[in-house]
């Protein structure tokens, strides 16, 4: 038969040589995996060590109630944030075996600066991560409008910044109004990063529908720890990516976190956002009101000046319709001179022409006149001339025969002739007729 | 018969000028064309003498 051991035996040997073989402590490096306390204020997790995402050795760890509160809070002050799972840090550890529940390790000391300074390594690898993949300025190359009326709120419906931001936006001295939805998210813890993701798909979702303009994430007031998800390279990249403005007032004293780097607008605080979101109220009031005030007075000048204008032309206008009408009553006079004194010739004209026609008329009827007594006065010259008694008067006789004058008769012997005188009648008888 | 404007009276007046002109006009036509052309004269002296008030009158209340 083998010489063979009971468990307990085995355990006690392993103790036996752990306790000689090995140092009292020892400082190790490890992530903090499976953090979880209980009700007694005892943390238990364990200590893992990590090539890329594969695990490659692990060992359980015990941080008793009083040491946790020492180490913890030691931790916290210095490094702002509480130790949870994920968190790299120096521990210094007494290798712990217990007949029962195996080997662990009894943690004693914590040093934050160790974890400070990891964290600040992580953070920077980041930084240079974003940077090289162009995240750092892609959100703030966002236009915003002048006036952000319409908000997506990514926030813890119980955090006292949300409270304080409501506050401040709905109860503002100008009265602005900004209309809000709230789209909840952890603020803080191992589900924080996931959750803010998912609430800033939400709200991108929204967008079209509820016509928003920004987000604003806010996590405002109380401790200044836990900071560590808004340094998480996926979160970066959601909010860098985003088709909406981002502004941060995540309430923080120590330096940006990276979530405030790759936002849009970075502020200190939720209250700080609400009154950054107000201040482009009163700033585009504040330029309604001066352009107003400007075009007040550039109306004014310009009805000062149209006025002159006007007045300048109606003072022309008032000038020239009086030369005008001094020149057409002038033109008026110069016409009514000129038809009177046309019209008076022309009648002169006519008068002579008419008293010229009555003169040839005159002159031409007497003419007329004239011509037709004078040869009246010859025919009657003529007719007195050749009156039978004027010849018979002056010695000369008529003689007829039968009544017809000698001269167109023929007169034979025997035929009786009758000769007039100028006073007597002598008939006689014709007894020889001689040839001359 | 209407009465003749001045146009066609002093047209009227020159025609029988021109008649008695060429003289071819007898005694017995003469008296008729001179009665005529003295009612023609009378026509357009009177036509002048309205004309002539009517421009006066014109002119006045211009």
């Amino acid at each position: 038969m083998h010489n063979a051991r009971s468990i307990s035996e085995l355990n006690q040997l392993i103790q036996q040589v752990l306790d000689s073989e090995l140092d009292p402590v020892y400082w190790v490096i490890g992530e903090l995996s499976d953090f979880r306390l209980s009700p007694q204020g005892h943390a238990y997790f364990e200590l893992v060590e990590k090539n890329g995402n594969k695990i490659q050795a692990k060992i359980r760890a015990n941080l008793w109630q009083f040491t946790y509160r020492n180490v913890a809070t030691r931790f916290e002050s210095s490094t702002g944030t509480s130790l949870k799972n994920g968190m790299k840090v120096l521990a210094q550890v007494a290798i712990n075996f217990h007949p029962l529940y195996g080997l662990s390790v009894n943690v004693k000391d914590i040093d934050p600066s160790f974890s400070l300074g990891e964290r600040a390594r992580v953070r920077q690898e980041t930084i240079d991560r974003l940077t090289r993949e162009g995240m750092l300025q892609l959100n703030s190359q966002l236009p915003i409008p002048g006036v952000i009326q319409k908000i997506g709120i990514i926030s813890s419906a119980t955090a006292a910044g949300y409270g304080d931001f409501i506050n401040q936006i709905e109860s503002n001295s100008g009265g602005y109004k900004i209309y809000h939805k709230l789209f909840p998210s952890l603020m803080q813890g191992n589900d924080a990063v996931k959750n803010l993701i998912q609430a800033i798909d939400s709200a991108e979702k929204s967008k079209d529908l509820l016509g928003l303009e920004s987000i604003v994430i806010i996590r405002g007031g109380g401790a200044q720890l836990d900071l560590d998800c808004f340094d998480e390279y996926e979160l970066a990249v959601k909010i860098a990516k985003c088709s909406l403005p981002v502004f941060t007032g995540i309430g923080h004293e120590r330096d940006d976190t990276i979530a405030d780097m790759v936002a849009h607008t970075k502020l200190k605080t939720p209250t700080a956002v609400a009154e950054f979101l107000l201040s482009g109220f009163r700033e585009f009031e504040e330029r309604l009101t001066l352009a107003s005030r400007r075009m007040e007075r550039a109306t004014k000048l310009k009805i000062h000046e149209q006025s002159t204008i006007i007045q300048q032309f109606s003072q022309r206008l008032q000038s020239y319709s009086r030369n005008r009408l001094i020149q057409e009553h002038d033109k008026l006079n110069s016409w009514l001179l000129r038809i009177n004194t046309s019209s008076k010739n022309m009648l002169e004209l006519q008068q002579l022409k008419l008293e010229n026609l009555e003169k040839g008329i005159r002159q031409n009827t007497t003419r007329i006149l004239t011509k037709e007594t004078e040869k009246l006065e010859n025919k009657s010259h003529w007719l007195k001339q050749l009156d039978p008694k004027s010849i018979l008067a002056k010695g000369y006789t008529r003689t007829e025969i039968s009544g017809t004058p000698i001269h167109l008769t023929k007169a034979k012997v025997g035929d009786e002739m009758t000769t007039h005188t100028l006073a007597e009648k002598i008939n006689s008888t014709i007894t020889q007729i001689e040839e001359e | 018969m209407t009465e003749k404007n001045y146009t066609e009276a002093m047209t009227r007046l020159e025609e029988i000028l021109i008649q008695l002109e060429e003289g071819k006009k007898s005694v017995d036509e003469l008296s008729e064309l001179v009665k005529e052309a003295s009612e023609l004269v009378k026509l357009c002296k009177t036509k002048l003498k309205t004309t002539e008030e009517d421009i006066q009158k014109a002119f006045e209340e211009a």
